[in-house]
């Protein structure tokens, strides 16, 4: 069965904002709102700078289900979480659940009181119609259903963010690293999916590494 | 270039961070069948795919192929 | 443990405690609008820091669709391929359109060049399909506001004032500023659009961007280009990128580029900055700004010093390494490079024994080498680098030169240039008299609408000093009239430098024209009250034709929409305006006329024939092989071209390279495949092979220029060096009859670049596998140029007194220098004098943003860019910070020497090095200190507005082009 994920090879990240754009465009996603941005650590810094590319994650044990007080979200049997903004409430209770930041709240009017919380959907809309109109207004594109994958990944301009089934995913990266010759930064990797994939790093028993630290090039 | 051994350090990393978050819940995740949203169509039920989610796997699968420069570049 | 982790690496909260420069990228911008994240955090009680509550959005759901968006399930989807417009790596995307509206794109996989990869630029592209900020119909100012004009009335004002100077003051008082932006045939009608109104007075950005590589990397070995590609980078051992912020600035190339380094290749990064790019790389090397000479002539020292350079190389193809040997071991030894660009020995001999040693090693420049007054003899040096290590003619690598637009290098080609006509021929007698036998006018007929033949044969002014030619005094002034009209078409003013000069030259000529898809900073600047004008023209996206990326490949675009608005295509307003001067039926003698859009829009040129008249005339750079037909098929089959080799292997295109990279020689009917890396001797001339150019005579003090035996083109019946072709050489050879009796006709008495049968080519290439343009050695010492031999000279403003003294810049010119006077030494010695390093002590330069491009008016008026980069910036090192008490997102105002200042924030960084402070250049809409938001005409300002770096740049262009210095100046830096 496929396993949606996303990858974000640091190796490769140049923080061009290809892929917030990309999702910016295909989901005609309006100012202030951003389901995806790119992210830079040690910014400036000679030999320690890294950039990476955040949004949902869509983790295998998903924080923000676990809180939502209404439970409007799902996941869909690749993986995907999604939500209903019919019963979102714009509490933001899985903003703070979130360990990526990636739930956004579009303010619905003055006082900048919240509207529905959006997000990342993987391009693949939400419970409406696939490819409806009620479905575009709501959560955007659904590539998914075209068979197409999120925008973001497919335009990433050095190939660094992946998107798709995760054994896909593995077998991308495990080709990269055996050419490098070494491993990278998989950001995030862990805290969504909860285990490296063992096919992009073959596991050994734990070594006495406290951090997968930023390689020097 | 790094020598395996580095290789097996970081894949050693990895580990190391799992050995605290294990496999273990951290909430009441809600359950398929517990969200009260409505339901979304399979995205293979449609005039494309019809229906054939295998037929639509085998799409993504070799559309995610295209992040894979060296398919086509050695 | 999720929520402890996301504490420690969300990086929205990180980056709101580390220099970070992308400045409310994470909150809503637009004041007043927005809700303060930082209230509403304290309010809400929760320390997290996210970008997530954002507000001012007109709708409650994301994604609602707009008045663009398409409506369900009407109209049949159509996919357009066209090619990305906002840089020089050429990415191919596919638009999809429904009823007329760009709905949607796609990334194209099959793409050889981008493999479906886009930065933000590319991936924002769409935008184009709306347009909200564009010009959307022609204007005039009237009392200092800009009113709706019709075209009519456009074109009869316009048209009338332009001939009324063209008969009061002669045809060279009118400036006209081409763009890059153009595709091929526009930029090819622009030239001789401008030589029929009767003048060189015209130029486009390659001036202000590459002009100095252009100069001298043709001077050194032949052609004006990128001798390799970006996809050949993928073959490099190593990589050495000095002036270059790829990642920024190109950033689809490092999909090659890091490919590369995955499979072994080594990167390295020479800047002052620490780039996005030096990121990337294996090394870092921080050089003080304008010391590349020294550097690359530091690498020279170890190179000769250790034998690594390739001495039979150097012996077959190379003219003059010896005195360039004889000046590194002498001039440039560890201390003296030490001292000028302050890198120590041990660090040069490392660096310089890996790229040295793992060959074939590639190298890559752009502003940060061409932007100086010295720019013509910095990338020479980098030229004479690669010569030393046989690294030219080489796969892997070359000079990889990365041009900026996204049809700079086609512009430059065929475009408006005020010292040639297309193709590079030049503007002498014979340069005319080909063109006007291509263009199917008569001669005496073209001479006459020029002043006279001598200034039909001097060359223009260029876009970096039309300004002198409006407010120098007219005695200095090498033509008859100062400048009294300026037409910006497809032109940002504010990439170029002495900003407050500008806007004086703008408030005195008698009529500013402004023709583009936005009304540019052009026509907020001026303080006027009447005589400005603004045209729409739309973008590439709107109109059909090709773009010749970086590497040489000729693209087609398809149309992916009408015109948006009043908009009319470039070539369409060309051809309204030589109607109303008078010579529409000379302008367009070959083509058909056609009505893309019916009564709609204006009558126009045929793209197509347009681009069959640029291959019947253009051979000196073999632009005569791209047909629309072969070009067309490339684009519909670019599966079928391979990544690393660009080469079709069967299918449709099959040998050839995609694009048909020129030199595509001779007629389409000959198949020439193109030239994927330029002067390579390994394979045969109709495989793309080649070898240096003989274009600087066979002999120089006594010392043949011509290759030695042995050293030709695979499969060349001539197995030694060679002169170029001619009629005379054909015949000695007696390979004349070789050519049919219709070509001997036509081919007598010509040479290969103005046979117009292409016979001789023919003949040459086919038959014998030999090149049309000679066989000789590169230049290391350009004789013709100041500098034969490259020197290192001190910008004309500098921080460092002693060095200025050791190494000064040139003397003043006078008026004979593209018509205008230009100061070196004059100025130098006052700065100087003056101890202006006392007070501007830090030096300033300027750089490009990911997210824009150029002067930025197109991509700050697109919301998915212009969210991203909210602000102008000045990136200042820690130390000097905290010298002047200045914290990182203070406002500051920077200091020029020339008495002007711009307010930015402050950035404070290690990025760049103590003494060095960097401010990118798209920003606009700002003017010392004041927003010229109300000076726009209504609805069709950017977005982001912000200062303009060239406000505070100053005076200082390089002695063969006239590039302007904008990368190496001083500042000083206070609080505002």
């Amino acid at each position: 069965m496929a396993r949606m994920k996303f990858i974000c090879d640091a190796e490769r990240c140049i923080e061009c904002n290809g892929c917030v754009t990309a999702c910016k465009n295909e989901h005609d996603i309006p100012w202030g709102v951003n389901r995806r941005r790119v992210v830079t650590l040690n910014d400036g810094v000679v030999g320690a700078e890294r950039s990476i590319s955040v949004a949902c994650m869509h983790c295998s044990d998903a924080p923000c289900m676990a809180v939502c007080p209404v439970n409007c979200f799902y996941k869909t049997e690749d993986g995907v979480v999604l939500h209903d903004k019919d019963l979102c409430i714009g509490c933001g209770y899985c903003f703070y659940a979130c360990p990526f930041g990636a739930p956004q709240f579009p303010s619905a009017g003055a006082f900048g009181v919240r509207g529905k919380m959006d997000k990342c959907t993987f391009c693949a809309g939400g419970p409406e119609k696939d490819g409806s109109k009620a479905e575009n207004e709501k959560y955007g594109r659904n590539r998914l259903s075209e068979g197409k994958l999120p925008a973001c990944a497919e335009m990433c301009s050095t190939k660094a963010l992946l998107a798709g089934d995760g054994d896909v995913l593995s077998d991308i990266y495990r080709e990269r690293v055996m050419r490098r010759g070494r491993g990278g930064d998989l950001w995030g990797h862990a805290t969504a999916y909860g285990r490296p994939d063992a096919k992009a790093a073959p596991a050994t028993p734990a070594a006495p590494v406290a951090q997968p630290a930023p390689q020097k090039s | 270039m790094m020598k395996p051994i580095n290789l097996l350090l970081v894949a050693g990393a990895f580990a190391a961070l799992l050995s605290g978050c294990g496999e273990t819940p951290q909430a009441n995740v809600a359950k398929p069948g517990q969200s009260a949203a409505k339901e979304g169509d399979k995205p293979y039920q449609n005039d494309q795919f019809k229906g054939n989610r295998e037929e639509w796997a085998k799409t993504l699968r070799s559309r995610a192929d295209n992040q894979n420069e060296y398919k086509r570049v050695n | 443990m999720l929520v402890r982790k996301s504490h420690d690496v969300d990086g929205t909260r990180l980056s709101d405690h580390s220099p970070m420069r992308r400045f409310g990228a994470a909150s809503s911008a637009q004041p007043g609008r927005t809700l303060d994240r930082r209230a509403f955090l304290k309010r809400s009680g929760v320390g997290l820091g996210a970008g997530a509550f954002a507000s001012q959005l007109p709708l409650g759901f994301v994604g609602k669709a707009d008045a663009a968006a398409p409506a369900e399930g009407t109209g049949k989807a159509e996919v357009k391929r066209t090619v990305c417009t906002h840089c020089s790596v050429g990415c191919a995307i596919d638009a999809i359109v429904e009823n007329g509206v760009w709905t949607r794109q796609e990334p194209v996989f099959d793409s050889p060049i981008n493999l479906g990869a886009h930065c933000a630029k590319g991936a924002a592209i769409r935008e184009h399909g709306h347009g909200e900020h564009r010009l959307k119909y022609p204007m005039k100012l009237v009392n200092g506001k800009y009113v709706r004009i019709s075209w009519e009335q456009a074109m009869t004002e316009v048209g009338d004032k332009l001939l009324d100077l063209r008969k009061t003051a002669g045809p060279d008082s009118v400036f006209w500023v081409g763009s890059s932006k153009h595709n091929n045939e526009q930029a090819y009608m622009f030239r001789k659009f401008v030589s029929m109104f009767g003048s060189n007075n015209c130029d486009h950005q390659a001036r202000i961007c590459h002009s100095t590589t252009v100069a001298g990397v043709a001077n050194t070995w032949g052609y004006g280009a990128m001798t390799n590609s970006y996809n050949d980078m993928q073959n490099t051992k190593c990589a050495l990128y000095i002036g270059s912020n790829a990642a920024e600035a190109h950033p689809v190339s490092l999909l090659h580029m890091l490919h590369a380094k995955e499979t072994g290749a080594k990167m390295i990064v020479v800047d002052p900055r620490f780039t996005r790019t030096a990121a990337k790389a294996d090394e870092f090397v921080r050089i003080r700004s304008g010391s590349d000479i020294p550097f690359l002539f530091g690498m020279l020292h170890h190179i000769f010093k250790n034998g690594w350079e390739d001495k039979k190389y150097i012996n077959d193809r190379v003219f003059g390494m010896d005195k360039i040997k004889e000046e590194v071991m002498t001039k440039w030894t560890p201390d003296n490079v030490e001292a000028a660009c302050g890198v120590p020995e041990a660090r040069m001999a490392e660096i310089t024994k890996m790229f040295a040693t793992n060959r074939p090693s590639t190298i890559v420049w752009c502003m940060g080498q061409t932007q100086h007054t010295i720019g013509n003899a910095m990338v020479r040096a980098s030229c004479i680098l690669q010569l030393a290590l046989g690294n030219v003619g080489v796969s892997g690598g070359g000079t990889n030169i990365f041009r900026g637009h996204d049809n700079v290098q086609g512009a430059t080609d065929v475009g408006p240039n005020p010292d040639s006509l297309p193709g590079y021929y030049g503007i002498a007698t014979g340069a005319w008299k080909h063109w006007c036998t291509v263009w199917g006018v008569d001669y005496e007929w073209l001479k006459k609408q020029f002043a006279s033949q001598v200034m039909m044969e001097k060359p223009g002014m260029t876009v970096s000093r039309w300004i002198d030619g409006v407010l120098d005094p007219n005695e200095t002034i090498d033509q008859d009239s100062n400048l009294k009209g300026i037409v910006f078409w497809g032109h940002a003013p504010n990439s170029q430098t002495r900003g407050p000069e500008m806007k004086k030259a703008m408030e005195k000529v008698e009529i500013m024209v402004i023709i583009d898809p936005y009304p540019t900073a052009s026509a907020a600047m001026p303080d006027r009250k009447d005589g400005v004008y603004l045209l729409p023209a739309c973008t590439q996206f709107e109109t059909v034709g090709t773009a010749t990326a970086s590497n040489r490949s000729i693209q087609w675009r398809e149309r992916v929409i009408a015109p948006l608005f009043e908009s009319q295509t470039d070539h369409a307003i060309m051809y309204a305006f030589a109607k109303k001067f008078g010579f529409a039926k000379e302008f367009v003698k070959n083509c058909k006329i056609v009505k893309p859009d019916g009564e709609k829009k204006w009558e126009e040129p045929e793209v197509e024939d347009i681009l069959r008249e640029i291959n019947k005339g253009t051979w000196t750079i073999g632009y005569t092989g791209q047909s629309p037909e072969r070009l067309k098929l490339h684009m519909k089959h670019m599966n079928t071209f391979d990544v690393k080799t660009l080469r079709a292997n069967g299918g449709p295109c099959s040998g050839d390279y995609f694009g048909l990279p020129w030199p595509c020689y001779g007629t389409p009917e000959m198949k020439h495949p193109g030239s994927p890396n330029l002067y390579d001797t390994s394979k045969h001339v109709m495989d793309g092979g080649g070898n240096f150019r003989a274009n600087f005579g066979v002999e120089r003090d006594g010392v043949s220029l011509l290759a030695e035996d042995g050293s030709h083109s695979k499969g060349a019946d001539i197995t030694t060096g060679y002169p170029e072709l001619d009629h005379v050489l054909l015949k000695k050879l007696g390979w004349w009859d070789e050519l049919t009796e219709d070509e001997k006709k036509k081919a007598e008495g010509k040479n290969w670049k103005t046979d117009l049968s292409g016979g001789q080519i023919r003949v040459f290439m086919k038959n014998h596998g030999c090149h049309p343009f000679g066989n000789a050695k590169a230049r290391a010492v350009v004789w013709n140029f100041p500098d034969a031999v490259p020197q290192h000279r001190e910008p004309l403003y500098g921080t460092n007194a002693e060095l200025t003294k050791k190494y000064p810049t040139h003397a003043d010119k006078g008026g004979a220098f593209w018509r205008v006077k230009t100061l070196y030494k004059s100025i130098q010695d006052k700065a100087i004098a003056d101890k202006v390093y006392e007070n501007f002590p830090l030096v300033l330069t300027s750089g490009r943003l990911v997210e824009y491009e150029g002067g930025g008016e197109e991509t700050r008026s697109n919301p998915w860019l212009a969210e991203l980069q909210q602000e102008n910036f000045i990136e200042i090192n820690t130390k000097d910070a905290n010298d002047r008490l200045i914290r990182h997102n203070d406002m500051v105002w920077v200091k020029s020497a020339t008495g002007s200042q711009i307010k930015v924030k402050a950035l404070v960084t290690e990025r760049v090095g103590a003494g060095t402070t960097f401010i990118p250049f798209h920003f606009s809409g700002w003017w010392q200190g004041k927003d010229l938001l109300e000076k726009y005409p209504e609805g069709s300002a950017p977005i982001v507005r912000g200062e303009s770096v060239n406000v505070a740049t100053t005076y200082g262009y390089d002695s063969v082009t006239m590039m302007q210095e904008t990368k190496t100046t001083v500042c000083q830096v206070v609080k505002a």
